[in-house]
């Protein structure tokens, strides 16, 4: 698909959302020109405009317009790191930052920096870091992370 | 000027204590180090290490994230020399002349001069700022909101034009961010807008959350393409040798003088709202091929090539920092995340900043001298074991980024909805790099949109509901001009160059 028409088909979208939840604004209609809803009505209108404008540009390029080309193998990795990220969110608060983290970077770095001989050097990083971090942000600079089970 | 010497020999009276020099070697320092993380910017780098200044003092903080700020311009330009891989788009230049200088045996020469030229450019455009600042400043406070919407809509403008054929981009973007800067409460009424009845959107989306999410996070994802498909043991790192780091007289007096021509044309396109140091640094560049005598030499290795556009940096860096502390709006990518993170310390930089705290603004630019100087203490002689970060694999850096980027979000709100948003944000800057939108325009909307709309309504409550308002004196009529200029001015200029080669052409033919 064109990059130019999927940039403006997803304005449209954007858009229309938008404009939907605008019309859930009350306005008071004495002052309707600086009111809640004038200028999000005017972003609108500008969004849309510029969307159709994308959109035209894409199709007045014809064949020389440039294509969106997607690799699946870098959007599965990124699932990959979404879904570790959703496991780290849930458990953020229960096992506290130095356990959580310490799981969540250990984890990303054996899916990401592959090898037999990079084990070692992913356990040691996912361990140290954090826990050089949590020194730094909680100890050090006074930063409230949380502690979770640990009693430190 | 007796005025301006007195302000700033307080400022310095203020920042020499033993911990504002520690903060700011320390900052410039860490600033370096991720600086020269191919990818990872003078934006990321503040935006990620924001948690450090919590606690400090205003002046301090500020005097941090400077440091923060400077040290990841000299850090951008380690990359672009040893691994023709820039930091960010200031250090692009670098690599013209930089990476041939390195290939060639000449590394210590190539890092030494790019320290020495970035840090004549910076303290020469720190002087242009302290003498620039307070004028600024005093005609900045008879803006009124109608100057300031034009102001506004003249920097969001200027900003989506500048990158050419992609202005159509830079416009859709700037809308979505000006969309986005809606949520939340009604600044004038207090009306929740857009917030689907998610308590925690009331206070509207941190701009700086976003930030992680776009530059941190989706940084992470944009080098997915590349990192994927290095195989096991496959060097990714520079594997030049740094020799002796270090100038001839003759290297020297040979980049002198286009260093001094380089900086303040740099730091002038700084201090235009969006302008920032890639374009000053591709200006200086082709300005002084222009004017060099062996203009064919430029691009293989020629130490002016690289001297110049390191001055222009630096120079931008600082020019940039003028209409935030002035005017109270960010003219690049870093200095919107340090005013985000100044107004979680309670500073509001704006006209009436160098009146009303002063002595924070002087001490600042104070630490702006300072900081150059014990950048360059950092970079010369340390060269060598600074360069060696460079040795990491990145495979290994940016998961530690990550790390980085969700302590950085944790310490700003304690929000876990934080988290899914520099997620989904993450995820959503590797799609807007795909599809060439400029995310600078986005930020710079996002957080330009709650004042611009506050003074927007509040200019049409004056006049009245007439947007005639809008155009009735001399200031709002310049900003309405110089909108025009930016809008048409890369058009003309495209076309004029498009007919000296028609031209070119014909004579040749």
């Amino acid at each position: 698909m064109k990059k130019d028409t999927v940039i403006g088909v997803a304005g449209l979208i954007i858009s229309a959302i938008y404009g939907f939840g605008i019309t859930h604004l009350k306005n008071p209609s004495e002052m309707f020109f600086a009111g809640t809803t004038v200028f999000p009505i005017l972003v609108t209108i500008g969004a849309i405009i510029f969307s159709l404008l994308v959109i035209a540009r894409g199709r007045m390029e014809g064949q020389d317009a440039e294509v969106l080309e997607l690799d699946p193998k870098v959007l599965k990795m990124m699932g990959v790191f979404t879904g570790v990220f959703a496991i780290y969110i849930a458990v953020f608060n229960k096992l506290g930052f130095l356990i959580s983290t310490i799981a969540m970077l250990t984890s990303i770095l054996f899916i990401f920096n592959v090898g037999k001989s990079q084990r070692i050097i992913n356990l040691v990083i996912g361990i140290v870091f954090p826990t050089l971090c949590y020194v730094i942000f909680a100890m050090i600079f006074s930063i409230s992370l949380p502690r979770g089970i640990l009693p430190f | 000027m007796n005025d301006m010497i007195m302000n700033l020999a307080a400022g310095f009276g203020a920042i020499m204590t033993v911990s504002n020099i520690f903060w700011i070697t320390f900052g410039g320092f860490l600033g370096t180090i991720i600086g020269m993380l191919p990818g990872l910017g003078p934006a990321t780098g503040v935006a990620i290490l924001i948690p450090l200044t919590f606690g400090m003092d205003p002046t301090t903080a500020l005097a941090t994230m400077v440091s923060i700020y400077f040290g990841a311009m000299f850090g951008g330009s380690r990359a672009s020399i040893l691994l023709n891989t820039p930091g960010d788009g200031g250090a692009i230049a670098a690599t013209f002349d930089g990476y041939p200088m390195a290939k060639d045996g000449r590394a210590g020469e190539a890092l030494a001069i790019s320290a020495i030229a970035s840090i004549i450019g910076g303290l020469i455009a720190v002087v242009f700022l302290a003498l620039l600042s307070q004028p600024i400043s005093k005609l900045a406070i008879k803006f009124g909101p109608q100057q300031y919407t034009m102001l506004m809509a003249f920097a969001l403008i200027a900003t989506s034009t500048i990158s050419r054929g992609n202005m159509l981009k830079g416009l859709f973007a700037t809308f979505i961010g000006l969309m986005v800067s809606t949520i939340g409460a009604d600044h004038l009424t207090g009306t929740t807008r857009f917030t689907m009845g998610i308590a925690e959107l009331y206070q509207g989306i941190d701009f700086l959350v976003l930030i992680i999410g776009f530059y941190a996070i989706g940084e992470v994802y944009n080098n997915f393409d590349k990192l994927l498909y290095v195989k096991e043991n496959e060097k990714t790192t520079s594997e030049i040798k740094v020799n002796k780091v270090g100038l001839s007289k003759g290297e020297f007096k040979e980049c002198i003088v286009p260093i001094i021509r380089a900086t303040p044309l740099g730091f002038l396109i700084g201090v235009l709202p969006g302008a920032g140091a890639t374009i000053a640094t591709m200006v200086a560049y082709s300005t002084e091929k222009k004017l060099h005598k062996d203009p064919d030499s430029f691009g293989k290795g020629n130490i002016v090539g690289l001297a110049v556009p390191e001055a222009a940096n630096n120079a931008a860096a600082t020019g940039a920092i003028i209409p935030m502390l002035t005017l109270g709006i960010p003219g690049s990518g870093t200095t919107a995340v340090m005013i985000g993170a100044l107004m979680m310390i309670g500073v509001k930089p704006g006209p009436l900043f160098f009146t009303t705290q002063g002595h924070i603004a002087w001490a600042v630019v104070a630490s702006m001298f300072i900081a150059n100087l014990i950048l360059l203490f950092i970079n010369l002689p340390l060269a060598t074991q600074l360069v060696k970060v460079l040795k990491t694999p990145p495979k290994i850096l940016l998961p530690c980024v990550i790390t980085l980027g969700f302590i950085g979000t944790y310490s700003l709100t304690y929000s876990m909805l934080d988290f899914g948003i520099i997620v989904g944000f993450g995820i959503l800057g590797y799609f807007v790099k795909k599809l060439n939108i400029p995310v600078a325009t986005f930020i710079l909307a996002l957080i330009l949109g709650v004042k611009l709309e506050t003074s927007f309504r509040q200019a049409m409550l004056i006049g009245k509901g007439d947007f005639g308002i809008f155009a009735s004196d001399p200031i709002t009529i310049f900003f309405i001009v110089a909108t025009i200029i930016s809008i048409a001015g890369p058009r003309l200029s495209a076309m004029m160059s498009l007919k000296k080669k028609d031209k070119s052409v014909k004579k040749a033919s």
